[in-house]
């Protein structure tokens, strides 16, 4: 049996064993992602505008992660609302300073590798516009683990505190947003830091100085992608703390 | 006006100071050897199916400051291999001199003052947004680059990089716990949980690497030739679902901490319940994380390979094992976090309450 086929079946007993009912959910909101994330790689080869393909997947992943894994209700709606004002600022920061900067394409190390001279590069596909949803789908795990976190502990408040008011609400959804950030940045941190190693251990040995790596598109491209996550778990933090007071204040409007 | 009430004048200044920092940062080329020129202007004719640009470049710094060149640039429309040069960017020339004229290549792009730019505004939104928390949480992650950086020195003195990283995995859990959760019992608890679990993988790793069919270490990305392929590979394993486990640790323990606080005669089963219930609502959302982490980076990989014939299913089954791999052994971490941690704290407080 190869490797990956028996880590995958201990992840999928751990899962069910550990989280039971719930578990399964998790487990089928994982496929469905994955299955998304396929398909929005062959559109994306198809040459399909890259960005669109980008904002249905973001999209069609945070519905399925938000309604179906953690279900309809206040406090998935106001996550809902969150993550779309914050990916749309995200977007265009991204679309402004990912262009600019053109880490699509092969990167330094990859250019050495033999793959060069097997493949053809002559299709249609823009890769600057495909990074751009790199960067994107790669941070919506991130914002949206910390939505979920921020939204249900703001409801937690507000069910054992009804009459606090708006402000005062806006108050603790900050603070629990600052609770979470450190721990956040660390996740985020030793998540590309892995994959880093390898990279820094190949640049030392192949003597490239410091100016060099700090300009390589190599290093930009993680380094750009754990840039772009922080910004946006930090960025949720208020947009989320304001949408969710106000919604929560307001949630007889939802029949809650 | 409404609007500017709300900033504060540090805000302001801090903002102001970010600006100018990132000003200087990116005209600070004279700190640079080589020599830098900004794109002024330039013109593109398409050939066939290349696009040749030819640039107008003002050099910025050393011998030849202040002097207009011209140099040329090919790229394709799918930028794999090169890259369209855009007017107002910076790039590094190696520039030669034949009697009056000079002849100049263009040897890369200077990309390091967007980074830059981007590392000034997370810095001025975590800080106007948590403050001291905030400050706290980039302190951890600039302590942890540090002990990175150390790391790596180790490693290029000759010593083996997997036994480094086990070094790594006590260094960098027990500065990050103490620093972002500061010195108390529940970090403790959450530490010992980290490791524990992260120990348990190791073995799992190891173990099923034993008995499974190897990998085609010849996919992995950035191999030297020089060093052992599956020692790096385990090395980067071992660090990189260590943030995952630490937040589920400290999730946790610190739910079960403020459980027992609030009701000190809890019985242990419903304790386990409560620390299961918050093992569900994490594990979810934390695997989609690593998830999405580990996977968006393989899209333009996947997308030259699919216009080289490579159907979908042969590269999922054999091109990305790697990451494959990373994530499965950090969703296994996360889970198997819930109850190692749940168990310790069982245990402390079995301790702790029969003194």
């Amino acid at each position: 049996m190869s490797v990956i086929l028996i880590l995958l079946l201990i992840f999928i007993v751990l899962f069910v064993a550990v989280g039971g009912d719930r578990g399964v959910v998790s487990l089928i909101t994982l496929i469905g992602n994955a299955v998304i994330f396929i398909l929005c790689t062959i559109f994306m080869s198809a040459n399909i505008p890259a960005i669109l393909v980008t904002i249905i997947a973001s999209v069609g992943i945070s519905a399925l992660t938000l309604f179906y894994q953690n279900g309809r209700n206040v406090k998935t709606y106001s996550a809902m609302i969150s993550l779309v004002i914050v990916m749309v600022i995200l977007l265009l920061m991204t679309i402004i300073i990912g262009l600019q900067m053109e880490l699509g394409g092969l990167n330094e190390i990859e250019l050495k590798s033999d793959m060069v001279q097997f493949y053809t590069f002559d299709f249609h596909v823009d890769l600057r516009y495909v990074m751009i949803g790199v960067i994107i789908i790669g941070l919506l795990g991130a914002v949206l683990d910390t939505t979920v976190a921020i939204s249900s502990g703001l409801y937690e408040v507000y069910e054992h505190n009804k009459d606090l008011n708006q402000k005062e609400l806006f108050k603790s959804g900050i603070k629990i947003g600052k609770d979470i950030l450190s721990t956040t940045f660390n996740t985020l941190y030793f998540a590309y830091i892995g994959e880093a190693l390898m990279l820094i251990v190949y640049l030392q040995e192949y003597n490239y100085t410091f100016i060099e790596i700090i300009n390589s598109k190599a290093f930009l491209a993680e380094f750009v992608c754990i840039i772009f996550s922080a910004i946006g778990c930090t960025l949720v933090i208020p947009i989320n703390a304001y949408i969710a007071s106000r919604v929560y204040k307001s949630s007889t409007f939802f029949n809650q | 006006m409404k609007f500017v009430k709300y900033i504060k004048t540090w805000q302001f200044i801090l903002g102001i100071v970010m600006i100018i920092l990132g000003i200087i940062f990116a005209n600070g080329t004279s700190f640079y050897k080589s020599n830098i020129g900004v794109v002024k202007s330039y013109n593109t004719t398409k050939a066939d199916k290349e696009y040749k640009q030819t640039l107008t470049i003002k050099v910025l710094n050393h011998k030849y400051r202040g002097q207009n060149i011209t140099a040329t640039n090919e790229y394709t429309f799918s930028g794999a291999l090169n890259e369209k040069i855009h007017k107002g960017d910076q790039v590094f020339l190696s520039i030669s001199k034949s009697g009056d004229s000079f002849s100049a290549s263009i040897s890369g792009v200077r990309r390091d003052y967007y980074a830059f730019w981007l590392v000034l505004i997370l810095l001025y939104i975590v800080v106007v947004m948590a403050k001291v928390r905030g400050i706290r949480a980039l302190i951890s992650v600039v302590l942890n680059i540090v002990i990175f950086a150390v790391a790596l020195h180790f490693y290029t003195l000759g010593h083996d990089l997997f036994s480094i990283s086990i070094v790594l995995m006590f260094v960098f859990t027990i500065c990050s716990m103490l620093i972002s959760n500061k010195v108390k019992t529940s970090s403790f608890i959450s530490i010992i949980s980290t490791l524990i679990t992260s120990f348990l993988v190791l073995l799992l790793v190891k173990w099923v690497f034993k008995i499974g069919v190897d990998i085609d270490y010849a996919n992995l990305d950035y191999i030297t030739g020089k060093a052992d392929p599956e020692m790096i590979f385990m090395a980067s394993l071992n660090i990189a679902s260590l943030g995952a486990v630490m937040d589920v640790a400290i999730s946790i323990t610190s739910s079960l901490f403020e459980v027992i606080r609030k009701n000190p005669n809890v019985k242990s089963k419903n304790l386990i319940s409560s620390g299961r219930e918050i093992g569900y609502d994490i594990m979810g959302s934390m695997t989609s994380v690593l998830f999405f982490t580990y996977a968006a980076g393989l899209i333009p990989l996947m997308i030259i390979k699919m216009h080289n014939d490579v159907s979908m299913i042969t590269i999922l089954h054999l091109q990305v094992p790697f990451e494959i791999c990373r994530f499965l052994i950090g969703g296994i971490a996360i889970v198997l976090a819930i109850p190692v941690t749940i168990f310790i704290c069982g245990i402390y407080f079995k301790v702790r309450n029969k003194k």
